[in-house]
């Protein structure tokens, strides 16, 4: 097997992964809140990678520079709090079909934000992606409730 | 559907949209903090993703404080289904470094992208007693990823 297709053989293992997650949520947060929820799976998160990262290389905690520690804090906060959060809440709230659809247009937004804070360029394959999510989250939002 | 359903089901669905809307919305500025503040740094992906979670415990444990004795006693598959989905969700983001170390990233983005998609094929399957999933969502969440696949595609 090349390292490519073991790449791409990770990638699909990956999405799978995420994908199983979204389901095993559904499962359980019917009688769980979702604040709660987010906190058992970021504690089982964190349990499985700071072991990881403990095994592999415990001194590179100690080379990490303030501006790193504030980085990853922040971004902890947004994708944690904010994100995992209010996808949990959406998916008690909607379903995982229409949240997950949804949560789909992540990269989208982040070249959107890229554009305004970052200065990029905004192309004609971006306003076209843009124009894509928009209807595609019109239809998933319009539709009928998914509700068995 | 009746009217008086679709009136009861009307304010989650606008709670439940507004919510993933600003979920998307979060992780998109998270990326964009990791672009910004990030770059050139060094930090193994092991340990940024560590200190990541242990900063989401904190606040999620504090937020949560209130509910926690309460939703501690639900039944222990309820938790064991949302522990596993914790550990799933990590290992993805693992793998998905690895898969970018060894594929180059044209191959291996569009493969994340479609997460979505499998998502909506296992709910479909595995999930019918729980929760329907309409036609228009499948057309929806394909339009949603071919305007990712566009932008991501044409970034490489």
């Amino acid at each position: 097997m090349t390292d490519t297709t073991l790449g791409i053989t990770l990638a699909f293992t990956a999405s799978l992964c995420w994908a199983f997650g979204a389901i095993l949520i559904r499962l359980g947060i019917s009688r769980v809140s979702p604040t709660s929820a987010t906190f058992f799976s970021v504690l089982a998160g964190f349990i499985f990678v700071a072991a990881i990262a403990v095994i592999l290389d415990a001194s590179a905690f100690l080379d990490l520079t303030p501006q790193a520690i504030g980085g990853f804090a922040l971004i902890g906060f947004l994708s944690f709090m904010g994100g995992r959060f209010l996808y949990y809440t959406a998916m008690s709230k909607i379903g995982v079909g229409r949240a997950t659809a949804m949560g789909g247009a992540m990269p989208i937004i982040a070249s959107v934000l890229a554009v305004i804070f970052l200065d990029e360029r905004l192309t004609i394959q971006l306003a076209i992606g843009i124009v894509a999510v928009v209807i595609g989250i019109g239809l998933i939002v319009t539709g009928p409730a998914q509700e068995s | 559907m009746t009217t008086t359903t679709t009136s009861r089901l009307r304010g989650p669905v606008i709670i439940g949209t507004i919510a993933a809307i600003g979920s998307v919305v979060c992780y998109a500025t998270g990326q964009v903090v990791a672009r910004s503040l990030l770059s050139g740094d060094e930090t193994p992906p092991q340990v940024g993703s560590a200190i990541t979670l242990f900063v989401g415990m904190l606040v999620l444990g504090a937020v949560s404080a209130r509910n926690l004795p309460k939703d501690i006693r639900a039944p222990r598959r309820d938790l064991l289904w949302i522990i596993l989905a914790g550990l799933l969700a990590s290992t993805g983001a693992f793998l998905s470094f690895f898969a970018l170390s060894l594929a180059p990233v044209v191959l291996a983005s569009p493969i994340f992208a479609i997460s979505p998609l499998l998502t909506l094929f296992l709910a479909a399957a595995l999930l019918r007693q729980v929760e329907r999933i309409t036609m228009r969502t499948f057309i929806g969440a394909f339009l949603v990823i071919a305007g990712v696949m566009l932008v991501i595609l044409s970034n490489q």
